[in-house]
């Protein structure tokens, strides 16, 4: 049955897997923008643990989306992920290393004779929180933006740059992408304690987690606006009737108008965060990161529809823009592809299970006398 | 390699062999009396980390000169970060995981100090 289908065909519904995956990292990284509030949001040692605590049950989640969404790329998509993780080395090895140490703070934080001490892990989850996610917005950045990179014959990457990759953390338009998602990521995780915690034991964070959701939203605004405005002015690569690989004026805006799916996409997308942070703000609702989290799906699937498809390319290389990736020439064989979206089937009891064990997980809001016994 | 290949396989003729007698007096519930047993299965902890690198070797050395058989060799498939890359980053991980490792151990050693939570 699916072999039937041809490659383009193929090639085009595993970009929309792809960019499935990465709307949902997208939404799950109210787990890092949470570990970012235990600077200012939380005040008392309580307040701090209640917020470990309750980020450290869902933290799994999102790495585990990263690596499927990496692995993915690896499977569907090689070429990709070879040129960018092999060629932007630095952005990505920090990204790990800023995983890595989230990974063991949740652990450690709260047992005694740590080494690092209790403030020491929090650092580490600040720096996940802050770098890990910035750094990713840039390293997306580049879908648009491009990078400094040239393949030869055998599809090996030569990167021109010598800060190999981390120049992108110098371009407006990428660190207004990664600063986006960092505050958009804090006002999820304002939302999503919110929805997570009992406040009986710590009445003074609800008020603080609701400023914080719409300080940050304000601040995300400016981001937002910064790349939105850029991306309907900005010239972007694409691929040419001749085959040839060519800066096109106005690239994006044209995407977005070839295609009224992304505008409602997007628009629906940006209407539902702010419904979200105007439900949070002034309604004291607690339900705003379902309507937030759904909302940051939507704008990021724009976001990868928009270098995915109309001849555009998903990795523009500014060295040799005839190096530049699209997803039909980066992607696997017929074969590959097929075999995959077989097991790509899983996908919805994969999904099932995450929201059983959420479920589970959020039968009873989380106190302070839960954590008496055994806290992180 | 030979020496890679054989030690793994004796590991994990071992493992399965120490299993099987764990597994054995576990069910006959006497596992926790046979002192000598237990202080047999202490040492597989780090065989286990031995058996891992010795197969390791013997992926990574067998392989050659192919990173994927008869279609991509090695010499065009490694990476052409420069010897300062490739080094910092060596270092970079060793202090990360020694600084790791440095925790893991202390907060080891706290916990085996108190010992076991009293069963209720």
């Amino acid at each position: 049955m699916i072999g039937n289908l041809d490659l383009v065909t193929l090639q085009e519904f595993w970009w929309i897997l792809i960019a499935t995956l990465g709307a949902l990292f997208l939404f799950l990284n109210f787990v890092q923008g949470g570990q970012t509030l235990l600077f200012d949001v939380a005040k008392t040692e309580d307040e701090k643990t209640l917020i470990v605590n309750s980020l450290g049950r869902k933290w799994e989640l999102t790495f585990s989306t990263l690596v499927v969404f990496g692995g993915s790329i690896f499977a569907a998509f090689p070429k990709l992920y070879s040129t960018s993780f092999g060629g932007a080395y630095w952005v990505w090895t920090l990204i790990l290393f800023s995983f890595i140490v989230q990974a063991v703070s949740y652990e450690y934080r709260k047992k005694p004779n740590n080494f690092l001490g209790q403030k020491g892990y929090e650092i580490f989850l600040l720096i996940n929180g802050v770098v890990g996610v910035l750094l990713i917005g840039t390293a997306v950045g580049t879908f648009f933006t491009g990078a400094n990179f040239k393949l030869n014959d055998y599809s090996f990457v030569t990167w021109t740059h010598s800060l190999r990759g981390l120049e992108a953390a110098f371009n407006y338009f990428n660190v207004s992408l990664g600063l986006f998602l960092v505050f958009n990521a804090r006002v999820l995780g304002s939302q999503y304690l919110l929805n997570n915690l009992d406040f009986n034991s710590a009445p003074k964070l609800e008020g603080r987690l609701r400023k914080s959701a719409g300080m940050n939203f304000l601040i995300e605004l400016i981001f937002l606006l910064v790349v939105l405005v850029s991306l309907l002015f900005m010239s972007g690569y694409g691929v040419a009737g001749s085959g040839q690989v060519e800066l096109v004026s106005y690239k994006f805006a044209n995407n977005l108008i070839a295609n009224p799916l992304n505008i409602i996409l997007l628009l629906a997308g940006l209407g539902l965060v702010i419904w979200s942070v105007y439900i949070t703000k002034f309604k004291d609702a607690n339900n705003g990161i379902w309507f937030g989290g759904a909302g940051t799906v939507l704008v990021g699937l724009v976001v990868f529809f928009l270098v995915g498809y109309n001849g555009s390319c998903i990795y523009p290389s500014l060295t040799h823009p005839q190096s530049s990736l699209t997803i039909y020439n980066a992607s696997s064989t017929h074969y590959t592809l097929t075999v995959m979206t077989y097991v790509a089937f899983l996908i919805p009891f994969v999904i099932a299970y995450v929201v059983y064990v959420w479920r589970a997980m959020d039968l009873k809001k989380l106190s302070l006398d839960d954590l008496k016994e055994k806290a992180y | 390699m030979f020496y890679s290949f054989h030690t793994m396989v004796i590991l994990a003729s071992l493992f399965i062999a120490v299993f099987a007698l764990f597994l054995f007096f576990t069910l006959k519930g006497k596992i926790e009396q046979l002192k000598w047993l237990l202080i047999i299965g202490l040492p597989m902890f780090f065989l286990g980390i031995l058996a891992q690198e010795t197969g390791w070797a013997v992926a990574e050395v067998g392989r050659q000169p192919w990173a994927i058989q008869d279609m991509l060799p090695v010499s065009i498939a490694r990476t052409n970060l420069d010897t300062g890359t490739v080094a910092t980053t060596f270092f970079m991980f060793v202090v990360l995981f020694t600084v790791l490792l440095i925790a893991e151990v202390k907060i080891m050693i706290t916990q085996i100090k108190k010992g076991p939570e009293e069963v209720k």
